[in-house]
């Protein structure tokens, strides 16, 4: 699978068929601060539907807002915001922009019923700087179809205005070096109460009228803006099911405008995929089942195979081997198109059914990735035949899923090795939240190739030049918290390896995939993996076809490479490697806890949550710690972020394998950073197993 | 014959392959997914890819004289064009009929049972009650099932109660097809959608004319048989 890697990719919208399911009480709108809402400043109780992807920017008196949020379960969402301040006075800090960085966690606790209001809580700037914190407690009622009135207390930031009290004393001091939760300020020290109310005229247009509990002190104070009123007013325009606008009046002085892109993983624009029909499955008369005559043939099973490999290349899937007998017949294929792997399974079959012999009563289709054949797929060909037009689940109770090696075994076909594959094309790397110039970017002419020697055994190499760009103007950084005697810079020299236009070579491996036993995968790869190490790297894995868990180790003997990504070699060399277990989770959930020695010699854990969806669209989290102290870390005391993947299927309509894949990292440091290696194997094998299979099993008819 | 769906979509162009990212008025960043005909046809006026009536017969006969096959001419109403379908298989009681741009319907009695590869396709359908009742010219009350995929390749199940009623008589004279029939009302109805099938059943049952619904997406389809 082809992925192109973005260090950031923020807004994503598209028009969505379909009309709204509605779980509690939703809302479209987002406020300043991301949030979903219909409200101006303040939080209400409203939610967004489940699965919303929304991303804002908003501006008013000085600040400029990017943020991301996404309703991670139906009561449950979180924002990441990247804030821009305009004159804000930091000690220490010489730009002009205060740059900060925050995230959010909202939580619906009560649903409204007729009487009841909804009830939310929620925590803003949990972790990091503490700039934006503030909790608070919030109750929203709707009154008829058009009008939400909404009240809470808060805390933090929402207690600073008209306070009505205090509970207990709220600490300033900062934790760690930023970055890890603030839980000793949460619901401590001034409280104060909000409103508002927002009043939806129609499909297209709201308003919106709230008293702020935020006096906005820091700001007042540093002359960024005049905070002269708590009462907050805005307009909210719809322009289409993604896309909304809003304009506001704020605090008596200041002009504020919102936009907001949305976007729903759990619709597709083309539901089902508007791909060709698949071949129709031919159905044996009665009498031809018994007909053997072709197995004495000579020549029968290579014309077979050139018929069939013929005929699934047409649907895009290449025939690697066959095994044929009088009564069964195993196909080992390679899916080169679709990302839903029960359509290529399903294609595969409806092929075989019009070209093999009628006396082939059992059909077997096996998966192969990189050589190395991974889960089965097998039916009664009669049962194929007679539930062509049933539901999916029909079938599936039929299908019988494994994972045995003995495809291994099968006598490649002529055409399948070797075989060399390349790719031309430009290539954009991106880097965010650099104090400079948040958003800086090369783009790059890359070659890529791999040459396939035989069944399991691939050299790989990609090179690249720099066109254009300004990622070798990354700031050292020179703000925030530095680290007290950090580690060997192990990630943090991105800077050094964008100097320069190249060429420059990203990887030069070879590898060697292969299966060590009914349930267990390997991979070895030798060679320049990354922009930055060198080395060796061995990977075994174990998954059952119907198991939620799987099992993975990974060793890893590594040298940094020269800042020209050339041939040499710096001095620091460093065995690195984990232990991995993935669980399905199920309803979509899915996590993996990596345990191991990171790149700097720092031990320690990952953990990750992941929700999938069944279009494969991935939104999730991961955090790193070790037991490098997090003075020594530095900004962020520890290493986390959120990550997406988006299939480009998804987008387009067509299938195709090709995803995209984000991570936000809050910071790169040196501290909890992990090899980047290609071929990991977890993600291709379990694809192929039935667990994964039958999530998306309706596609098999597709 | 149905050409996939226009899709507009925005990007913030992360992904470079994506060479057709630009800027087009009124949509922001916006990327389109379409193939180029249907592009054109959103441009020109509609109605633009329809035939006069002699063009029609002209296209007609040609397709005839070209294969002997069974063969039909089908409008899905939604998108103004037509495209004719040759029978390419049949599995039991239900027939396959595909356009030549890879296309397919699949009927059990005239009966639209399943799409492929027209986006938002019908997976699958039950309806013994509809198809006795139509295909015997009769009046009654009867279920049906049509199943979809939903955006995360979920099975979507709708279930629709229908009144099956038997309408005028009417001759019909076009490609191969000469025939007496009665026209046949179905009007179904769920909890979200509701629908009329109207079907012209000749003296032996079978359809030769038809205007179907598909699903909630594609809507209506109007399907003329031209050779039994």
């Amino acid at each position: 699978m082809r992925k192109t890697s973005t260090i950031f990719g923020i807004a994503l919208t598209t028009a969505l068929p379909g009309a709204l399911t509605s779980e509690g009480m939703t809302s479209e709108a987002v406020n300043m601060y991301g949030l979903p809402g219909g409200l101006v400043d303040m939080p209400t109780a409203e939610t967004a539907p489940d699965a919303q992807l929304t991303t804002s920017f908003s501006y008013f008196g000085g600040t400029t807002k990017s943020q991301l949020n996404f309703q991670l379960t139906p009561r449950l969402s979180g924002t990441f915001r990247y804030a821009a301040i305009r004159g804000l006075d930091v000690p220490g800090y010489t730009l002009a922009s205060y740059y900060d960085r925050s995230f959010d966690l909202h939580y619906r606790l009560l649903d409204e019923t007729k009487w009841r209001p909804a009830v939310a809580f929620g925590l803003r700037d949990l972790l990091g700087t503490g700039l934006y914190g503030g909790e608070y407690i919030v109750a929203t009622k709707s009154l008829g179809d058009k009008v939400r009135v909404t009240g809470g207390i808060g805390w933090g930031r929402l207690g600073s205005y008209n306070t009505i009290g205090q509970m207990g004393v709220r600490p300033t001091d900062t934790l760690g070096s930023g970055g890890v939760p603030n839980y000793d300020r949460w619901f401590r020290g001034d409280v104060a109460p909000f409103a508002g109310i927002s009043y939806q005229h129609d499909d297209k247009l709201s308003f919106a009228l709230e008293y702020s509990s935020d006096a906005y002190t820091r700001e007042d104070a540093d002359g960024v803006f005049e905070h002269r009123s708590p009462f907050n007013f805005g307009v909210r325009y719809r322009y289409s099911d993604s896309v909304s606008f809003g304009a506001y009046y704020m605090h008596g002085s200041e002009l504020g405008v919102n936009v907001s892109f949305a976007l729903n993983p759990r619709r597709s624009p083309v539901e089902g995929s508007s791909d060709t029909a698949p071949q129709p499955v031919a159905v044996r008369d009665a009498r031809s089942a018994r007909d053997l005559g072709w197995t004495l043939e000579p020549d029968s099973k290579p014309r077979l195979e050139l018929r069939l490999s013929r005929a699934l290349a047409q649907e895009g899937i290449v025939l690697e081997a066959l095994r044929l007998d009088g009564r069964s017949a195993e196909a080992l294929i390679r899916n080169e198109r679709y990302d839903v792997e029960a359509q290529a399974v399903g294609r595969t079959m409806r092929v075989m059914s019009r070209v093999l012999p009628a006396s082939v009563e059992t059909l077997e289709v096996t998966q192969s990735s990189n050589g190395m054949p991974l889960g089965s797929v097998s039916l009664a060909r009669t049962d194929l035949e007679q539930l062509e037009f049933s539901p999916s689940e029909a079938v599936l109770e039929r299908v019988s899923f494994s994972a045995d090696t003995r495809a291994g075994d099968l006598t490649p076909l002529d055409s399948a090795y070797p075989r060399f594959s390349w790719h031309l094309g430009p290539q954009v790397k991106l880097s965010v939240f650099d104090p400079d110039s948040p958003v800086r970017a090369d783009l790059l002419a890359i070659a890529e190739g791999q040459y396939h020697f035989g069944p399991g055994w691939v050299a790989s190499g990609s090179v690249n030049y720099k066109l254009a760009g300004n990622l070798d103007g990354l700031s050292p950084n020179r703000t925030g918290v530095q680290p007290v005697n950090p580690p060997h810079k192990v990630r943090s020299d991105a800077r050094l390896y964008a100097e320069g236009r190249g060429p420059k070579i990203d990887h030069l491996t070879l590898a060697k995939y292969g299966r060590l036993g009914d349930n267990i995968y390997g991979r070895m790869t030798f060679g320049y993996l990354e922009q930055m190490y060198a080395g060796i790297s061995g990977e075994i894995l174990w998954k059952q076809p119907t198991n939620r868990l799987a099992l993975g180790a990974e060793l890893n003997y590594v040298a940094q490479r020269d800042f020209d990504q050339r041939f040499g070699l710096q001095d620091y060399k460093i065995a690195t490697g984990h232990l991995s277990a993935y669980y399905d989770l199920g309803n979509g959930f899915h996590t993996q806890l990596d345990v191991g020695r990171y790149l700097a010699g720092d031990w320690g854990a990952t953990l990750s949550l992941d929700r999938e969806f069944g279009n494969g669209w991935r939104i999730g989290a991961y955090a790193t710690f070790t037991d490098l102290e997090f003075e020594r870390f530095g900004e962020g005391s520890f290493d986390k972020g959120i990550r997406i993947t988006m299939p480009l299927s998804w987008a387009l309509g067509n299938s195709t394998k090709r995803s995209t894949q984000t991570t936000l990292q809050s910071l790169t440091r040196d501290g909890g950073a992990r090899l980047n290696v290609n071929g990991r194997l977890y993600d291709t094998v379990r694809e192929t197993h039935g667990a994964d299979m039958a999530k998306t099993w309706g596609r098999f008819w597709r | 014959m149905i050409r996939p769906l226009t899709l507009v979509f925005g990007t913030l162009c992360l992904v470079f392959a994506l060479a057709s990212c630009g800027n087009q008025p009124g949509r922001g960043l916006v990327m389109k997914s379409i193939t180029s005909g249907a592009l054109k046809k959103n441009q020109a006026p509609a109605n633009a890819d329809m035939p006069s009536q002699q063009e029609l017969e002209a296209n007609i006969s040609h397709a005839l004289a070209n294969s002997d096959k069974r063969l039909s001419i089908v409008v899905i109403e939604k998108r103004d064009s037509f495209s004719f379908l040759t029978e390419i298989s049949q599995n039991g009681p239900i027939r396959t009929w595909a356009s030549p741009d890879r296309r397919t319907l699949s009927t059990s009695s005239g009966l639209i049972v399943a799409t492929r590869g027209l986006g938002f396709d019908l997976m699958s359908a039950s309806l013994p009650g509809s198809k006795a009742l139509v295909t015997s010219r009769k009046a009654g009350q009867a279920q049906r099932v049509l199943r979809y995929l939903d955006g995360e390749n979920q099975k979507q199940e709708l279930r629709f109660s229908c009144r099956v009623s038997r309408g005028k008589p009417q001759k019909i004279a076009i490609g191969e097809i000469r025939a007496s029939t009665i026209t046949m009302t179905e009007s179904c109805r769920s909890s979200g959608a509701s629908f009329e099938n109207t079907y012209l059943v000749d003296g032996r049952g079978r359809i030769v004319q038809s205007r179907q619904w598909l699903g909630a997406e594609n809507s209506y389809i109007f399907w003329q048989k031209l050779r039994h």
